[in-house]
């Protein structure tokens, strides 16, 4: 089961770096690119807001009541806004897209490889790395951020809306202090994990569908465990990211 | 050593962990000929196409290709022999993401410097070939079983290949389209022209179809000859085979 686990681990660096090294060359096929970018980006705007609006008016919840019993409902938005630029927004983003888009692209390219679509594209000279896996991981490495910056202001409206409409708050006291708090830094930080997700649900999408098993079967199992995969990957990658950045890049 | 074949296989092996799958395979193929390997289910006929396309590398052995040695050549060496190489694979392997025109365009793409309104002409001239017509602008996922493999006819020959290689051809088609696309095979052999190998286990298709046939089993092959020479076989795997008849 470990050896099983780093085995895999190996293959999906070895995959991305092939990835790398196919862009350096300039071997990238772009053709389907723009494609891949409303799938991943426009085509998950639905449910990354919903996500995002409620987990900002949860946080905006809890965080009201705590403060509340502190006699000191001001603090809200401060305390909200960063928890949700830094952490919950680009994690839960990461999660719905992994379950979206990783689960999509395991099930695609899982398909193609036991319908021998695969074997298909290198009799043709097409380089299924160059062709499939690079144009996805950079799609996603770009509109996870994209997704993830939009969640934030939704989520922030979110929390807006639960402690000045619903709760009362006072409407400059609210937006003084979240910006009084929240800096560019946390925002920036969000965006920098939502980057690494991006790549991570990629990377595992489409190793999943590359190395699925025969058949319907082995397809739904690549499904299902890119999705798994990918969402355990993300939270241990955000607690890093937690313990790395704030040393390596602020100093 | 002399190689008089257009393709031609020395002592391949190739196996899976433990599992031997091809353990020295010699074949020649001649320059225009229909050549058919038949073998049970299972046999490693797959694993034996696998390799003379370059999709797997042989354990041992060597494959030829115009005299040359093919199977350790690099990436790029490849790019050029699969200008001259055209696969249909078993399930046609259409890409179900574009439609049929952009299918058959696909090679042509990457390996020519057509124009698209050359690239569009030649697509439908393949598809007329394959006896399909009006039919570019259709999704793969509303083609029929034996349209598709005619599709995949058709994007294969579009760049006027010199080896076409099929997997099962005929296999899962109704005995009718089983005797279009075997007709279709002959035809492409003649008019594109080009040699071609066909892997099958379907009698019928092999008795009206090859020039030469081949027989693998546990992972050699142990009679090669004319489709008639094969009948009168005294070989009793072979007879069996043709036969029909259990172990
Ligand atoms: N990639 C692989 N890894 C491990 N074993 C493999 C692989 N490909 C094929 N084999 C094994 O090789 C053997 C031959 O398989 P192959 O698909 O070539 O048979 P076949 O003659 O084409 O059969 P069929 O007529 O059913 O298509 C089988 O035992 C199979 O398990
Ligand atoms: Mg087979």
């Amino acid at each position: 089961m470990i050896s099983g686990f780093v085995e895999e681990l190996g293959a999906i660096f070895v995959l991305v770096w092939k990835a790398i090294a196919a862009f350096f060359k300039g071997e990238g096929e772009w053709e389907g690119i723009v494609k891949q970018m409303v799938s991943i980006g426009v085509e998950s705007v639905p449910v990354v807001t919903l996500t995002t609006a409620f987990s900002g008016m949860v946080l905006a919840l809890n965080s009201y009541i705590g403060f509340s019993r502190l006699g000191a409902i001001q603090y809200t938005g401060s305390v909200v806004g960063i928890s949700l630029v830094k952490e919950l927004i680009p994690v839960l983003t990461g999660i719905v897209i992994a379950g979206r888009v990783g689960a999509a692209m395991a099930a695609e390219i899982g398909t193609m490889k036991v319908s021998e679509q695969i074997d298909a594209l290198y009799t043709l000279n097409a380089d299924p790395i160059s062709y499939l896996v690079l144009p996805r991981i950079i799609a996603a490495v770009f509109m996870v951020p994209v997704l993830t910056l939009y969640g934030d202001g939704i989520g922030l409206i979110g929390a807006y809306f639960v402690s000045v409409v619903l709760m009362g708050v006072n409407p400059s006291s609210f937006t003084t202090f979240l910006f009084m708090y929240m800096e560019p830094w946390d925002i920036i930080t969000g965006l920098i994990k939502a980057l690494s997700f991006g790549a991570i649900i990629a990377a595992i999408g489409c190793y999943k569908g590359i190395s699925a098993k025969e058949g319907a079967e082995g397809v739904g199992k690549a499904t299902t465990s890119s999705v798994v995969n990918s969402s355990i990957t993300i939270l241990i990658i955000d607690f890093i990211w937690g313990k790395i950045l704030p040393w390596t890049l602020r100093g | 050593m002399d190689i008089k074949g257009l393709v031609e296989v020395k002592g391949l092996w190739k196996k899976f962990g433990g599992n031997e799958v091809l353990r020295g395979v010699d074949l020649r193929i001649m320059d225009g000929e229909i050549f058919v390997v038949i073998g049970r289910s299972g046999v490693g006929k797959s694993v034996l196409l696998k390799n003379l396309i370059g999709l797997m590398r042989p354990d041992r052995g060597e494959i030829y290709y115009k005299g040359r040695e093919i199977s350790r050549a690099s990436q790029r060496e490849w790019k050029k022999i699969r200008k001259e190489f055209a696969v249909v694979f078993q399930h046609s392997a259409l890409f179900d993401s574009m439609n049929v025109e952009d299918n058959v365009e696909f090679g042509l793409k990457r390996m020519t410097r057509f124009s698209e309104n050359e690239m569009r002409r030649r697509a439908r001239e393949c598809l007329s070939m394959v006896g399909l017509e009006g039919i570019e602008n259709m999704k793969v996922s509303q083609l029929s079983g034996g349209m598709k493999k005619r599709v995949a006819i058709a994007r294969a020959i579009a760049l006027s290949p010199k080896v076409i290689f099929y997997d099962e051809p005929t296999t899962g088609l109704d005995p009718i389209m089983s005797s279009i696309i075997t007709e279709l095979i002959k035809r492409m052999n003649r008019e594109v022209p080009s040699t071609s190998l066909i892997i099958t286990h379907d009698l019928k298709f092999t008795f009206q179809a090859a020039s030469t046939v081949a027989m693998l089993h546990h992972g050699r092959i142990i009679e090669v000859g004319k489709p008639e020479e094969m009948m009168r076989s005294e070989n009793p795997i072979v007879k069996r085979f043709i036969e029909g008849t259990p172990e």
